[in-house]
């Protein structure tokens, strides 16, 4: 399988660990992830809150780019696949809106129709195909480690439009979490936002909901939490500090990206996986990997 | 208890009212939903931010669909709000919640009205063609990690594309207002 691969700024500037595992578990899965020359910044929400026609057009731009390789493109950042996937649609389905954005992208001597697919790495990660594969190159268990799985919005949500699982109730990666041997729990917060959309406009409620998701997921019972997002990955891990400087009482509840979690189960090293480079440290789930 | 200062709110007077507001917002992508609501207050009932908001999300709309612009604007509802579509996936009327806030909140841009961290966001992606931005450090941490260099963003693509949808000047704009309050 080959994929166009869209890094984002976010993962490169901040969670590069993210990265390291996703290309090792995606080689293990004889994945070929292609860089996309001359890609930007997605955008991001942020940007389309201050104008939608700025937001769409570099997305656009982004997606003319990857048409021009002719392969489906898969975004590792909740942020960037949520910014692709539903610009994608935009494009798709208002003829008036892509008439407007491509006489603007004429310009840079591009155009864009929209393409046939924009993935997260994770429906990937949950595809028969892969799940087979893993199962067939897995070495370690994590019987014993109770994980709580953290979807991010925008891999679920707007669902009509993402399609990724039942927004609700969704289940495909605690399955695949399972497949390690590891039990996810469930939590009140389970669904509830990270908080990192707010961070840039008011610290202190970011903060918030970031301290009702660590707290629920710790009352239950969790070893780690594991997610699929840089942005909820930062707000799990670094913020986690900033958190317990706030309550005034330690939680240290390791954070791990979703494919660090597959990667311990195939017998990745960890450095290799950039665990060492989390504040949260994860000593204390290591003895639960077998 | 009967002692108590009473603090008298603010009456709503018809002639203050921008009757074309809502229109302003509907005829709008990200706004085009918004004459659907029946204020059943499902989208705050489940608004992750709610405790945080001066106003709650259905107040919002119904504020609009009244035509009370200055007090939507101003309101720091619209940008705490985290994007999350939760109200988009439970609203009964198929009301695109946090589009809708997109689209006040682009109006509320062209106002002036645009939070620091969001305004330092729009002047990375215009320099860097990055919203966030790599040091020597993180390059370092990706070598030590074996991960191939970041190609470098075209960012001459990006400003000229934000040159033409006019976010240069939008915030641009928002440096004079501030300016001009000094």
């Amino acid at each position: 399988m080959k994929l166009a691969y869209f890094l984002g700024c976010t993962i490169p500037a901040r969670a590069n660990s993210y990265d390291a595992a996703a290309r090792q578990v995606a080689k293990r899965l004889d994945i070929e992830l292609v860089p996309i020359e001359g890609a930007t910044c997605c955008p991001p929400v942020s940007i389309r809150s201050l104008d939608f026609k700025s937001w769409l057009t570099i997305a656009a731009r982004n997606l003319a780019l990857v048409e021009r390789m002719g392969l489906d493109v898969v975004a590792l950042c909740n942020g960037c696949y949520g910014t692709l996937k539903d610009a994608n649609h935009i494009l798709r389905t208002n003829e008036k809106l892509r008439h407007e954005i491509n006489s603007t992208l004429e310009k840079l001597g591009l155009k864009v129709e929209g393409v046939k697919e924009v993935k997260q790495f994770t429906e990937v990660l949950c595809s028969d195909y892969a799940k087979s594969k893993l199962l067939e190159k897995m070495t370690k268990k994590l019987d014993g480690l109770k994980v709580a799985v953290h979807y991010g919005c925008h891999l679920l949500r707007p669902s009509k439009i993402v399609e990724f699982d039942n927004p609700e109730m969704p289940r495909k990666i605690d399955e695949l979490v399972e497949l390690t041997g590891a039990k996810s729990i469930d939590y009140q917060e389970k669904l509830k936002c990270c908080g990192a959309p707010v961070l840039a406009v008011n610290e202190r409620v970011a903060l918030e909901l970031t301290k009702q998701k660590l707290l629920s997921a710790k009352k239950a019972g969790a070893h780690c939490i594991v997610t699929t997002c840089p942005f909820c990955g930062i707000q799990f891990d670094l913020f986690q500090l900033k958190v317990e400087d706030l309550i005034k009482e330690s939680i240290e509840l390791p954070m791990l990206f979703l494919p660090q979690l597959i990667g311990l189960s195939l017998g990745i090293e960890p450095q290799a996986l950039g665990l060492e480079l989390h504040r949260v440290p994860w000593d204390s789930i290591q003895e639960l990997i077998h | 208890m009967s002692d108590r200062e009473i603090e008298f709110k603010k009456p709503i007077r018809t002639a203050d009212l921008d009757s074309q507001f809502k229109n302003e917002v509907a005829k709008t992508y990200e706004g085009r939903t918004i004459l659907y609501c029946y204020q059943c207050g499902t989208c705050s009932a489940g608004c992750p931010v709610l405790n945080a908001l001066d106003l709650m999300p259905h107040q919002i709309i119904r504020m609009v669909l009244l035509g009370l612009k200055q007090e939507v604007l101003e309101s720091s509802t619209i940008w705490l709000c985290a994007s999350c579509y939760l109200c988009n996936e439970r609203c009964p009327q198929g009301v695109e919640i946090s589009n809708v806030f997109f689209a006040l909140k682009n109006i509320a841009a062209q106002h002036h009205i645009i939070p620091k961290g969001l305004k330092q966001l729009a002047e990375n992606l215009l320099r860097l063609g990055a919203t966030a931005e790599m040091t020597e450090f993180q390059e370092e941490e990706r070598g030590d990690l074996g991960l191939p260099a970041v190609p470098k963003a075209d960012s001459q693509a990006i400003q000229e594309i934000l040159c033409r949808t006019g976010l240069d000047k939008l915030i641009e704009k928002k440096n004079q207002s501030q300016e001009e309050e000094k």
